[in-house]
């Protein structure tokens, strides 16, 4: 059982999170249900990655519980594009083949399964031509299909995507959010998505988590459209 | 040529070179992870630390490796400890603690016996300070380095591409860090005699970043570095012996030989 009694994946109560001696987040509560799109949105400094930090476990809450019901290894995280590192001599098979790996005590070489699971994340995000390129040597879009790859070998069950698009032209940003969206229709996956761009949380998101409002808001995205006003 | 080989009928000659090649080795396999980290300045901070603990030892007349090791290795988590806390101004943690330590060395030869032959041994290296001890522990150095490599591989290059996707990820990427730490700060002791406190941060730093250059992965990185490392560090000792260098300073020339030749070859795709 990957879940809460509610259908819940991730269960975020009552959490606050302070980062330099400054509250950023404050008694936020969510749960993130089976196989929806959940959109995190807030201006920059709302704290949208400060939360998700907390969510990944990469900052300790102050205050409340953020609970994984899926398990670590069954949860995925993509990240907006960081372009600072292009000439690392990793080949694209490499990075995907490293998001088979999981916590823990594990043989060390790779399994015929994880390399079978690297090959179908491949196939799936169309990738299997550039195998064996070095990452620096592909463009923003296709860098950022390798590492969604490297997420989807994992099997994940949650995906946790911090601004993936930003940084991409709107052609790539539009076949992202396609894959995303396919994703979760054919393997279910459950999806929070820290994003700017409300033409997709209209689009594809089930419900919106909005942050920095008084009180935070938290529901259907039609009525968080309403709330806005239809408003850009 | 045929003088070299010679010569390696002496024993302080074929241990400089079992040492040499196995130290470059470690250091070659350690220097990729550094390299690609941004870590690269922590030899060179673990070896001015290591001039100071050699100086203490000389101070203290205590054999030297008993004081080396345990302060190596203590710097090295402590440099460990403030790069993942400082972020970006570790490199200024590391600059802080290398000069303190060469200071406190240079101090403290200074109030007790002077700039005599050990210490300038110890800062430039010295083939002839190779013991039958330093063979054994270079081997068992050597061993457990290739043996911790070969098992982690995978999680160093996960931890050394996204560190924040392997944290996500439930890694214990701390804990990994600290092994790379020690591993270096042994490999750093054990090398800083024959190629000097000042010059053994160039085992670590200059076949990783000729492998950098020729590789188009991070598996042809590692046996890269390697490769190049050990034929850097033969052909290095072979010209100290030949026209009586300094052998650390040797060693380094080639690898900077090596290094401006990978410039010519085009970058991988």
């Amino acid at each position: 059982m990957n879940r809460n009694e509610n259908g819940a994946v991730l269960s975020v109560k009552d959490v606050t999170l302070a980062y330099g001696g400054r509250t950023v987040v404050e008694n936020v509560s969510f749960e993130l249900m089976k196989g929806e799109i959940l959109c995190l949105v807030g201006a920059n400094g709302s704290g949208k990655s400060t939360l998700i930090k907390g969510i990944l476990g990469l900052m300790p809450a102050a205050k409340g519980k953020i609970e994984l019901h899926c398990g670590r290894d069954k949860l995925a995280y993509l990240a907006q594009l960081n372009t600072t590192d292009r000439d690392f001599p990793a080949t694209v098979k490499e990075i995907v083949l490293s998001g088979t790996q999981t916590p823990g005590w594990r043989l060390p070489f790779y399994t015929r399964e994880n390399r079978e699971r690297a090959a179908e994340a491949m196939k799936l995000l169309r990738i299997e031509e550039f195998a064996d390129r070095r990452i620096g040597n592909l463009s923003g879009g296709q860098q950022q299909r390798v590492l969604l790859a490297r997420a989807i070998a994992r099997r994940p069950e949650v995906l946790v995507l911090d601004e993936p698009c930003s940084a991409l032209d709107p052609a790539i940003t539009g076949e992202l959010y396609g894959l995303f969206d396919s994703l979760r229709d054919s393997l279910g996956l459950s999806i929070l998505i820290s994003t700017h761009d409300w033409d997709y949380v209209s689009r594809s998101g089930d419900r919106v988590l909005e942050l920095h409002q008084e009180p935070e808001f938290l529901g259907e995205t039609g009525e968080w459209l309403k709330r806005k006003g239809g408003a850009r | 040529m045929g003088a070299f080989f010679e010569a390696l009928q002496f024993p302080f000659m074929y241990r400089a070179l079992i040492v040499g090649v196995l130290v470059s080795l470690c250091a070659a396999l350690l220097g990729v992870v550094l390299v690609l980290k941004h870590y690269s300045l922590i030899g060179h901070g673990l070896g001015e630390v290591g001039f100071a603990s050699l100086a203490l030892a000389v101070a203290l007349d205590l054999p030297p490796m008993t004081v080396a090791i345990p302060l190596v290795v203590i710097a090295s988590f402590l440099i460990m400890y403030v790069s993942q806390r400082a972020g970006s101004s570790g490199e200024i943690a590391i600059a802080i603690l290398s000069t303190a330590a060469l200071s406190a060395g240079v101090l403290i030869t200074s109030v007790s016996k002077g700039f005599n032959i050990d210490v300038s041994g110890y800062m430039f290296g010295s083939i002839l300070a190779m013991t039958k001890t330093d063979v054994y522990l270079s081997a068992g150095l050597s061993a457990l380095v290739l043996l911790l490599y070969g098992l982690l591989f995978n999680r160093l290059f996960a931890i050394t591409y996204d560190e924040v996707n392997a944290r996500a990820t439930g890694i214990n990427v701390t804990m990994y860090q600290f092994v790379i730490s020690f591993l270096t700060a042994i490999t750093v002791v054990l090398g800083m005699r024959m190629m000097g406190t000042m010059l053994i941060s160039s085992l670590i730093i200059f076949p990783a970043i000729t492998a950098k250059r020729l590789a188009g992965s991070f598996k042809a990185m590692t046996i890269t570095a390697a490769v190049v490392s050990v034929i850097c560090f033969a052909i290095g000792l072979c010209i100290s012996f030949l026209w009586s260098l300094p052998t650390g300073a040797s060693v380094v020339g080639v690898n900077l030989v090596a290094l401006l030749l990978s410039r010519l070859v085009p970058a991988k795709n």
